[in-house]
């Protein structure tokens, strides 16, 4: 429960830290988290099929898409664009709209579950961490000018639907979870490569820049 | 040929064209381009043979039920297939004439080839699978395979393009997996482990899932998958993505991609209909929505390409309209809609193409002085008619199907929209037809009707090899002075276009008029697929 606990902090870290390899670094000790998570759920649950699941989110969230993330951060440029809103004004509305997700589900999620292996603890904080976490993320999108910042935000995104599908369907098949897992990493690749593409192009990672396609 | 092979030749086989089409596209340069007609054609067949099989009714299955393939499943394969071999078949002449004019170096054919041929697969793939996460895995990678077709040119705006379409389909499809999940879970203590997974035995059990879950679920799958169909409010990479990427991806991209996604809607998202129909009215709410204001942007459109794909915007309004209705009419014109706009937009999309090829711009302004073979008008304006509804074509038949069904369900406004929509559409595309094919040339339009692209089968030839040099700068030389609109003898020297590309666009043309001629086995397979849909809602 304080490990998921933990992964709201490390997501406001990713989304604040200006300086990009850190917040780099902060998704990756995040992945390892849910990869820690993914395995004491195969321990509680007792299903082998949920260590293969946290081995793959080891390898893909852990190691691969923060290597990439890296490689293309330190080649084009490691500090942030200046977002929107300032710093403490955007940390206040993220908090709260955080907290108002994390209270919802938290308060709803009898209705959301059915199988009754999965009411209770600690399936419910995870899923309010999951919820919280996709608010931070969809908030890091929408509020962010660095592309980089950006690809970030749709990483911790695609964390937060993993741990919601693992703390409501724990009993999913290989071939979806490769499937699943090979979609993001590619995603994450191809936008990276974009992304560099632009800078090689245009000088610059703000997102502020792409805009001549309009109307 | 057994059920089997034949599900799964239909993604596999465009699959492997596209290996052997990047592995020998090296040695062979010459084969570049061939490979991938060959795995097109291959595919359409397949496609073919398929719906053929589903012709008498029932499903087929394959992989213990992680495939399955009904009518609806199909008539979609059989457009994409088409569609994507109608894209190869354009892109052959076209992208030798654009490295003929150095916009990109020749070795990147057989990329362009590749990747047009795994885009396909991906997209014949969803159209016959049936576990609800693959069906996401799926979704996802006709994004993937499609980004770096999109971002083809490397120009600045194409790599921006590139970057939202990326961006806002994979954030979007994320909320549909979250959706998927949802209603997987849910179908867990009913069905019980890996097969709930399954769209059909998830359609078995549906009407016991509590309403919260259900009706969540439903939403995100909505919203998610709408995504990448362009709906308002999530269209925002629609536009770009269609203006920006060649113009074959254009017509695929348009034609089918945006149908896979309504494809998907429609297998997930109708199962929750008959106890909650929030849910369908929510679909009619988008749809209305989407089909105004799709319109009303593309009425001060400046750009070809940009009007044709916020127009793709506003009659994706039309297809999730007549999905939203749940009955029978509302099915049967939302699946005819979907079949009649894959032809219509994507040979509207060839004919940009054809207009890009020509004169180098798709700025309507700069179109409309120039000069254009009355063929390709002729075929732009029967594109035009048959998608803003104008009664023989068959535009009309699907969108008076979508009217009946908005009158029968009592939902006065969406009827009105939908009408209004409609007329708003034919005043704006024969606006740009009017402006691009017939200002300023129309008295000497009618002599010169018969023969526009007379004997220029070999230049189409030419192209190919090495002859198109001298053919490429010979045109390119007189094309500024020559076609000015003021200028005596112009007919003698029009820009003459490959045959391949005016023989593609014809046919479709050709295939939208006869689609609209109320055909015995059109009208079953539509039948059939509403069938398929009606009975998953009622329970599978």
């Amino acid at each position: 429960m304080y490990i998921s606990l933990l992964m709201i902090v490390t997501s406001f870290i990713a989304v604040e830290w200006r300086q990009l390899t850190g917040a780099v670094y902060t998704y990756q000790v995040q992945s390892v988290l849910i990869a820690l998570i993914f395995t004491i759920y195969a321990h509680s649950l007792h299903n082998p099929a949920l260590y293969y699941w946290a081995a793959m989110a080891l390898l893909s969230k852990g190691i691969l898409v923060p290597w990439l993330l890296r490689h293309y951060v330190v080649k084009v440029h490691p500090v942030e664009t200046e977002p929107m809103l300032s710093t403490s004004l955007s940390q206040i509305c993220g908090f709260a709209l955080v907290m108002v997700t994390f209270w919802w589900v938290f308060t709803h999620h009898a209705q959301l579950v059915i199988l009754p292996s999965l009411a209770g603890e600690p399936f419910r904080t995870n899923l309010a961490v999951a919820a919280a976490i996709l608010v931070i993320g969809f908030y890091a999108l929408l509020t962010r000018r660095n592309a980089f910042k950006v690809v970030i935000g749709l990483c911790l995104v695609e964390n937060a639907i993993h741990l919601s599908l693992v703390s409501l369907a724990p009993s999913i098949a290989e071939t979806a979870i490769i499937g699943v897992v090979t979609d993001v990493v590619i995603s994450v690749w191809l936008l990276l490569y974009i992304v560099a593409n632009v800078y090689r192009a245009t000088g610059s990672t703000d997102t502020f820049n792409l805009q001549k396609l309009r109307g | 040929m057994t059920e089997s092979t034949l599900l799964i030749g239909l993604f596999s086989v465009p699959a492997l064209a596209a290996v052997l089409e990047y592995s020998l596209g090296r040695k062979l340069p010459e084969l570049t381009g061939k490979i991938g007609i060959a795995g097109a054609t291959a595919t359409s067949g397949l496609a073919l043979a398929l719906l053929r099989k589903l012709f008498t009714g029932g499903s087929l299955d394959a992989l213990d039920g992680q495939l399955r393939a009904d009518a609806l499943s199909g008539l979609v394969a059989v457009v994409v297939s088409f569609v994507g071999l109608a894209a190869m078949l354009f892109a052959y002449p076209y992208l030798r004439h654009e490295v003929v004019k150095g916009k990109f170096p020749a070795e990147r054919l057989r990329n362009y080839y590749a990747l047009s041929l795994v885009f396909i697969s991906t997209m014949t793939a969803v159209t016959v699978m049936n576990n609800i996460i693959m069906m996401y895995v799926l979704v996802e990678a006709t994004t993937l395979a499609s980004a770096l077709l999109v971002t083809f040119y490397g120009t600045p705006e194409a790599l921006e393009a590139g970057y939202k379409y990326l961006l806002l389909c994979s954030v979007g499809i994320a909320l549909g997996l979250l959706g998927c999940v949802v209603l997987y879970s849910a179908a867990v203590p009913f069905v019980g482990g890996i097969k709930a997974m399954e769209i059909s035995e998830i359609a078995k059990v549906a009407h016991q899932f509590p309403p919260l879950v259900a009706l969540a679920g439903g939403m995100l799958v909505i919203i998610g998958f709408g995504s990448k169909a362009g709906f308002v409010p999530f269209h925002a990479w629609l536009p770009d993505a269609h203006s920006q990427s060649p113009s074959p991806v254009s017509a695929m991209l348009s034609g089918v991609t945006l149908k896979v996604a309504i494809y998907a809607i429609a297998r997930i998202a109708t199962i929750f209909y008959p106890g909650h129909s929030a849910l369908g009215l929510f679909c009619v709410i988008l749809g209305a929505v989407a089909m105004l204001f799709g319109i009303l942007v593309a009425f001060h459109q400046t750009d070809l390409k940009r009007m044709l794909a916020y127009s793709s915007v506003s009659q994706i309004g039309y297809i999730i309209m007549g999905l939203g209705l749940s009955s029978y009419l509302g099915f049967y014109g939302a699946v005819y809609h979907l079949l009649n706009h894959a032809l219509d937009k994507s040979m509207l999309f060839l004919c940009s193409g054809a207009l890009l090829y020509a004169c180098g711009t798709t700025s309507i302004a700069e179109l409309g002085r120039k000069k254009h073979s009355s063929l390709l008008a002729v075929c732009f304006f029967i594109g035009a008619f048959a998608i803003s509804g104008v009664p023989p074509l068959n535009g009309f038949w699907s969108k008076f199907a979508i009217y009946t069904a908005a009158a029968q369900a009592h939902l006065w406004w969406a009827f009105g929209i939908a009408l209004f929509t409609s007329l708003l559409t034919v005043a704006v595309l024969i606006r740009v037809g009017y402006t691009i094919f017939l200002q300023e040339n129309e008295h000497e339009e009618e002599p010169v009707a018969p023969a526009p692209v007379r004997a220029e089968t070999a230049p189409a030839l030419a192209a190919a090899g090495g002859g198109a040099q001298a053919f490429a700068q010979q045109w390119d030389e007189f094309l500024p002075d020559a076609l000015s609109p003021n200028r005596e003898g112009e007919t003698e020297v029009r820009v003459s276009y490959p045959f391949g590309m005016i023989a593609v666009i014809v046919v479709m043309a050709g295939l939208v008029i006869v689609s609209g001629l109320n055909l015995g086995f059109l009208h079953h397979a539509i039948d059939l697929s509403v069938q398929a849909l009606l009975h998953q809602m009622a329970g599978g």
